[in-house]
């Protein structure tokens, strides 16, 4: 079964831009599929109150941008802006189990640059390693936290598989003031 | 999708052994200077950074 909780895959945005519309279903009993759709990744920023004659000059040469609620601006950190990640089509992932070992698999978004595509790394538990993404491909953020087969698994229904989910706020009851650290800026 | 192909785990012997380069370096060194030592006019070509690195190498693979 699919599941995320926080500290598991479920993760808040804040004042992020962090979104994500790239859900993974399970689509059989040996199978995953990411679904294709889009991420968007924080970059590192420093959220201040909005002062117009401070900011408008950066806002316009795309240095900063106003937060939703107008009141504050996010100065971007040595341009490191937050950047969208499209994956155009649906991935499907055949899982396959061994029958003496465990195996485990950990999936990852990756991107080249110009093309954004998912890293299926799967390994026999205490006799191999994961391989790496093919040189020049990067990875963007993990899709779903390594889970583990048992010998011989036929149905992965019962296992837990955590993948990433991203919330858009706030945890209920905790705001801005809470996170002191969101983005990666100080 | 890229599946990425699983690496064979490392084992000890292909963990890095310091006592074992340190062996390799102070052969090499005394072999050198033995070169040196036994024909000290003549350039050593032999003596650069790259193949003092590959003598190292060699001898720490050998010991």
């Amino acid at each position: 079964m699919i599941k995320s909780q926080v500290g598991r895959g479920a993760i808040f945005a804040g004042d992020t831009p962090l979104a994500s519309t790239i859900a993974v279903e399970q689509t059989g009993p040996m199978q995953l599929t990411v679904r294709a759709g889009s991420f968007t990744s924080t970059g590192q920023a420093r959220i201040r109150t909005y002062h117009a004659a401070g900011h408008q000059a950066l806002i316009q040469s795309g240095d900063a941008e106003r937060l939703p609620d107008g009141q504050r601006v996010r100065l971007w950190i040595n341009g490191q802006k937050a950047q969208t990640y499209t994956l155009a089509a649906d991935q499907i992932i055949d899982l396959t189990s061994d029958p003496l070992a465990s195996v485990a698999y950990d999936v990852d978004l990756i991107s080249d640059g110009a093309t954004t595509d998912v890293l299926v790394k799967r390994k026999i538990v205490g006799a191999e390693a994961y391989g790496e993404a093919p040189a020049g491909w990067q990875k963007i953020h993990e899709l779903v936290f390594e889970f583990i087969l048992p010998a011989g698994c036929a149905d992965v229904s019962p296992l837990a598989i955590y993948a990433l989910t991203i919330t858009p706020g706030f945890p209920e009851g905790t705001g801005p003031d809470d996170w002191a650290t969101q983005t990666g800026g100080v | 999708m890229i599946t990425a192909a699983p690496k064979p785990l490392r084992t000890d012997a292909d963990r890095f052994d310091n006592e074992r380069f340190l062996m390799a370096c102070m052969g090499v060194t005394l072999a050198v200077i033995n070169e040196l030592r036994s024909d000290p006019l003549t350039i050593k070509p032999a003596i650069t950074p790259g193949a003092w690195r590959q003598r190292i190498l060699e001898a720490y693979q050998a010991l």
